[in-house]
């Protein structure tokens, strides 16, 4: 019924996995797990839309994925905070250097 | 019915140009907005194919919350972040794309499939819904507890 939008979940993942595969850069990498959860907003609606009754909703599948999106964010900002006040590289190959 | 269709394609079309703007941006305010782009694409997605309740969430959620939220914080971010190698990037990703279609097109019975995911999203409502209860609570403590250590590091910095 919706012949593209399967395909957009796969392209728009497949972004976001090339992303975390070749970027080094930790706030870009946090955004591209926010990519793959768009993208799995993307299938989980479309899925139901076209093989659910009408009975069931995607709501509560997907107040679990925009919980971990949110929680994401928080994590995204923390981290990011940390690292820019404290002085350390953005560079995920350097977080070894990271403490407290 | 096909000009609706060419709406999708469009739209499908601005979702991945804006996908792919958040890796080749430089600046990470510039990729914070791409993917602010994505998100209210893919919430008018959803609402054009009948679902939207959903894409009035995405658009609360995702865009006025948590784009809100990391605009704010990385705008004043001035350095470059690009790290890519942008060659291995788009191979990967176009590599990605084609394999993963190829699976979901080489499965054989879509009726069958139909019939499991209805199931068991049957299941999830009905047997499992504490479960999902408990990880929201699991993850709104998580949330609660990144503001907590972002009120350390203030304390720590200043």
């Amino acid at each position: 019924m919706f012949p593209y939008l399967i395909e957009l979940a796969f392209v728009i993942f497949a972004i976001g996995l090339a992303g975390i595969a070749s970027d080094r850069h930790f706030v870009a990498i946090l955004l591209a797990v926010e990519l793959i959860l768009v993208a799995s907003i993307i299938a989980l609606v479309s899925f139901f839309t076209s093989a659910s009754s009408a009975s069931a909703s995607p709501v509560i599948m997907l107040i679990a994925i925009w919980s971990v999106a949110a929680t994401e964010i928080i994590v995204l900002i923390t981290f990011y905070v940390y690292m820019k006040y404290n002085g350390v590289s953005f560079d995920i190959t350097t977080l070894s250097k990271m403490k407290w | 019915m096909i000009e609706i269709e060419a709406i999708y394609l469009l739209l499908s079309a601005f979702a991945i140009i804006s996908a792919l703007l958040v890796f080749l941006m430089k600046r990470l305010l510039h990729a914070a907005m791409a993917l602010t782009i994505t998100f209210v694409i893919s919430a008018i997605l959803f609402a054009a194919i009948g679902q939207a309740f959903i894409g009035l969430l995405q658009i609360l959620i995702f865009v006025g919350g948590l784009s809100a939220y990391l605009i704010a914080a990385v705008a004043t971010e001035t350095k470059s972040k690009s790290m890519l190698k942008t060659k291995p990037f788009f191979a990967s990703a176009i590599v990605l794309s084609i394999a993963l279609t190829a699976i979901i097109s080489s499965i054989p019975q879509a009726a069958y499939l139909q019939s499991t995911f209805q199931s068991s999203a049957s299941m999830m409502f009905s047997q499992y819904y504490m479960l999902l209860f408990i990880m929201m609570i699991l993850l709104f403590s998580t949330a609660i507890g990144g503001v907590l250590i972002i009120k350390r590091f203030r304390k720590l910095v200043v």
